[in-house]
């Protein structure tokens, strides 16, 4: 697994744990519009972006986390966008979901990628 | 004495005028004459009133209704037009016609902390067909006091949700960093 992979995804979900403090905190800066959508939409595209092209750029080396990257990255713009804009707080439990699953999911790469050298060792 | 009888009779004038001018003069009424409302800064609100527009007059009128001052973009009327069957007179005792008008109070979320004043303004206009010989304007007066910033009141599962992100991210890290230096 490449770096670059591990550290995208981090930072993925880095800025998605700021984005829903600013959601509690700072409920009211999502309203201005741009192009007839609210900030929160432009902010979770601009975030999924992040996702995306780190997921593309990684699709050679680790294909899993690479795939639900790309699944992931329209889904979870989706998600906060519909929260934020009906209130509805069950989006923004899935919007969260989606970096913890991919989080997982590096980590269980990460962990299986260093035991094998070991196993190669050992026999 | 001529003198004393000429006053008695421009008395006597006067207050026929005045008995005659009073329906015309009174034919509007409201009700409440004034509206406070305070929302919380950072949350989109919606709020409703009721105002009651009456007519005492033994007429049909038509009213307009409208809003002015710094608390005019957040009011929308419903209806703002409409008119009030003809009512019993204003010496009479029975009750006047009357239309409730719904005064929607809509705060955006981006809206700055401050009080927003103004006046919701009724006016009686000629009715079609009609001609009105005096127009009568009545206001109530609106005081919309926004308040401090709101923060968003996450249920359990959205906090929960919130710990695990930073614990995974925290462990993520640890990881990362203990397996790279093996």
């Amino acid at each position: 697994m490449k770096k670059t992979q591990f550290y995208g995804i981090w930072i993925y979900a880095l800025l998605c744990l700021l984005l829903v403090l600013l959601y509690k905190f700072y409920t009211g800066m999502f309203e201005a519009k741009i192009m007839e959508y609210n900030l929160s939409l432009w902010y979770a595209l601009a975030i999924n972006l992040v996702l995306l092209v780190t997921s593309v750029i990684s699709l050679k080396s680790s294909k899993l986390p690479a795939i639900l990257g790309i699944i992931f990255s329209p889904l979870s713009t989706y998600l906060f966008f519909k929260s934020w804009t009906e209130m509805n707080y069950q989006y923004l439990a899935g919007f969260m979901v989606i970096p913890v699953i991919l989080l997982l999911t590096t980590m269980v790469k990460r962990t299986s990628a260093a035991q094998e050298p070991r196993l190669t060792q050992q026999k | 004495m001529q003198e004393l009888a000429l006053f008695r009779k421009i008395i006597v004038c006067l207050t026929l005028i005045d008995i005659c001018l009073v329906p015309t003069v009174k034919a509007l009424d409201i009700s409440p004459l004034s509206l406070d409302i305070t929302v919380e800064k950072g949350k989109e609100t919606e709020i409703t009133s009721n105002v009651q527009v009456l007519n005492s007059d033994n007429k049909p009128i038509h009213v307009v209704g409208s809003v002015s001052g710094s608390v005019a973009q957040f009011i929308t009327l419903d209806p703002q037009e409409f008119d009030i069957p003809a009512g019993p007179g204003a010496h009479s005792e029975l009750a006047s016609p009357y239309q409730y008008v719904t005064v929607i109070f809509k705060v955006p979320r981006e809206v700055p902390e401050s009080i927003y004043t103004g006046k919701i303004l009724f006016k009686e206009m000629p009715t079609a067909g009609g001609v009105l010989t005096t127009s009568v304007q009545l206001g109530i007066n609106v005081n919309l006091r926004i308040g401090t910033m709101a923060t968003a009141e996450f249920p359990v599962y959205v906090n929960a949700m919130l710990a695990i992100l930073v614990l995974v991210l925290i462990i993520s890290i640890a990881i990362f960093y203990k397996r790279g230096k093996e």
